[in-house]
Order: structure tokens, then C-alpha cells, then sequence
């Protein structure tokens, strides 16, 4: 790789309001890395070396625009952790309309593909990146919730496409990996079934709710120079 | 704008990191990505996010060349040199 990652760098990271996305954000300006956050509400991450778009990413003049700054300001991105998801609430699929269906496909799919094209366009020219793509332990096999049928096929079809531009971007340095946490206590898993979530959690080795640093130390990991030979994998954690 | 010239000087960046023998030939006949040609999927991303990026150094405006009309098209504008040329010609006039 023509650039060590081991170094400052430059991270994209979306949905970083909250949760998960905003811890991120934090622990990696707390590292002195640049990172550049979204999210359709405000953040309270003070933090110089972050700066925050208050965008709706599945409007891809958005995403241009969030582009543009990382062009001009930093040239290239090292480092993109799509996050951002809706997960609206479970309903039979019976009971499903069109808009619910295009809008969390929007979010959770359509953004983390136009973002992922972007980023493989500056990523291509410095022969190295790390894409980690945050998925959901939903994907695994008898993990599926009852109501689940926008949520979870969203997140399926995430891990395919990830599989699919890792072998495409390989040879230029870039990996592209799913992180796929158990449950995490967050507003997302506060906002999901409790019943159906603690009955996904029982069939983990760990039945617990996740920890936060789970999911920073599997990316800390990934994006490791050392790591380049590690891509198109699906990495469950809780003991999925 | 000098269309061509940015190609040119496109194609110049990218045959920086090509061997001999692997170098793009600056013409508006030299075939970029079909039969025959010296780039591959991720050379062709590669040369059109350098010419998308001098065309915004440009014009102040980020112009998406692989856009839908592009890939829809029946006859790819990424053929050759000057199928490219044209293309963006017509995007830059809108």
C-alpha cells in the first residue's frame, strides 16, 4: 500500500447524532484522526478535528456535497464507516406500503452505495482505503425478527453488495468489510421489539447487550495496515 | 474548455502508475474501455474520477460523467478518446 493507515487519517462516517456513530466519531477525533460525521440532526461533538454535516444522506446531492469538502480540504478518505440506518418499527409484511419499503432501502442500502462510489473514486487513486460497512446480527441465519421484513433485507442485501465491491477493489488497496454487532444498548435497539431482541440475543454465545468498544476494536482492526488481506467478510460480534 | 486537452492531461496522471507497454496512447481514436483497451474496470474509475475532478477545478461544479443517461446508453460514450470528448461536451453544455 502506497499509504500507511497507521497514521493520522481521514475518516467519513455516518449517522453520528447518536449511538453508535457518534461514539465512533468521538473515539476517533479522540485519537487525532480528521473525521467528517452526518446525520438528519444536529451533533454536540465539539471536538476541532470533526466536522459535521446536518444532511439527509439518502438525497445523493448530499453525499456530493459531503464529497466535495473531503476533495478540497483533504484530497482523499481513508477511512468510511457507513452507519447511518433507519430502522422503522416491525410490521407484518402484509401491512407494508411502498413509501416505508423505498425509504429504508434509501437509507440503509441506496446512501452506503452512492457513499461507498464516491469514496472507491478517491480511494482508487491513493491505492488504499478501508470501507466498514456496520451491519446487523438480524442477517445471520435463525437471528430473523418477526416484523422484521424491511429491516433485515436491507441489511442482507448491505452484506452482498460489500462481498461484490470487495472483489472489485481489492487490487487497488481498498478493502470492504461488514461489522455486524449483536444488540447494542442504543436508540435503535430501544426502538426494536424488546421481546424479539431478547430472544435473538438468547441464541448468541453472549446474551448480553454489546458494548460500544466492541465495535471499535473490530474496526480498529480492519483498518490496520496490516490488515489488507482481510476484506468481504462479514464479522459477527456478541457471538452471533 | 479544451475538452481534449483535460483528457490528455488526465490520461497523463494515470499513465504515471502504468508500465511501459501498459500506457494509454493520447488520441482521439485510442480505445479506453472495450475490446482492446489498456484500462481495466478500476483504470476507467480511476481516469474518470481525475477528469470529473480537473472539471470541477474548471467550472466550480462537480459533474458526474458516468451518469445514468451514460450507462444507458446503446453505444457506451467510454469507448474511445473522442466518444468520451463528445459526452462530456453535451454535459457541460447543459
Amino acid at each position: 500500500m502506497s499509504k500507511s493507515l497507521d497514521h493520522s487519517k481521514v475518516f467519513l462516517i455516518t449517522g453520528t447524532s447518536r449511538g453508535v456513530g457518534k461514539y465512533l466519531a468521538e473515539y476517533y477525533t479522540g485519537l487525532g484522526h480528521h473525521v467528517i460525521g452526518c446525520s438528519r440532526g444536529e451533533s454536540d461533538i465539539e471536538a476541532g478535528n470533526y466536522k459535521h454535516y446536518k444532511v439527509d444522506i439518502s438525497d445523493e446531492k448530499n453525499i456530493r456535497l459531503i464529497f466535495s469538502h473531503i476533495r478540497k480540504e483533504h484530497k482523499t478518505v481513508d477511512v468510511v464507516i457507513n452507519n447511518a440506518v433507519r430502522n422503522p418499527a416491525n410490521i407484518s409484511s402484509a401491512l407494508l406500503n411502498y413509501k416505508s419499503i423505498e425509504e429504508t432501502f434509501r437509507v440503509n442500502l441506496f446512501s452506503t452505495m452512492i457513499i461507498c462510489r464516491e469514496a472507491v473514486k478517491l480511494m482508487v487513486r491513493a491505492k488504499s482505503g478501508r470501507i466498514i460497512n456496520i451491519g446487523s446480527m438480524v442477517t445471520k441465519s435463525n437471528h430473523e425478527e418477526f416484523g422484521g421484513s424491511l429491516y433485515t433485507p436491507s441489511k442482507a442485501a448491505l452484506n452482498s453488495y460489500s462481498r461484490v465491491l470487495a472483489k472489485e477493489v481489492y487490487r487497488s488497496g481498498i478493502t470492504v468489510n461488514v461489522v455486524a454487532p449483536s444488540a447494542l444498548e442504543t436508540d435503535l435497539a430501544e426502538k426494536s421489539d424488546q421481546n424479539e431482541l431478547m430472544k435473538a440475543l438468547s441464541r448468541n454465545a453472549i446474551k448480553e447487550f454489546g458494548k460500544m468498544e466492541d465495535v471499535s476494536n473490530m474496526i480498529d482492526f480492519l483498518i490496520k495496515e496490516d490488515s489488507s488481506a482481510l476484506t468481504g467478510q462479514i464479522y459477527y460480534l456478541g457471538g452471533v | 474548455m479544451d475538452v481534449l486537452k483535460l483528457i490528455y492531461d488526465s490520461i497523463d496522471e494515470i499513465n504515471e502508475d502504468l508500465e511501459e507497454g501498459e500506457k494509454v496512447e493520447k488520441g482521439e481514436d485510442t480505445v479506453i474501455y472495450a475490446d482492446g483497451s489498456s484500462l481495466d474496470s478500476l483504470g476507467l474509475v480511476n481516469l474518470i474520477t481525475i477528469i470529473e475532478q480537473k472539471l470541477e477545478e474548471e467550472t466550480g461544479e462537480y459533474i458526474t460523467i458516468a451518469d445514468e443517461r451514460a450507462l444507458s446508453m446503446e453505444s457506451s460514450p467510454f469507448q474511445t478518446v473522442k466518444t468520451l470528448k463528445d459526452y462530456i461536451e453535451i454535459l457541460i453544455n447543459e
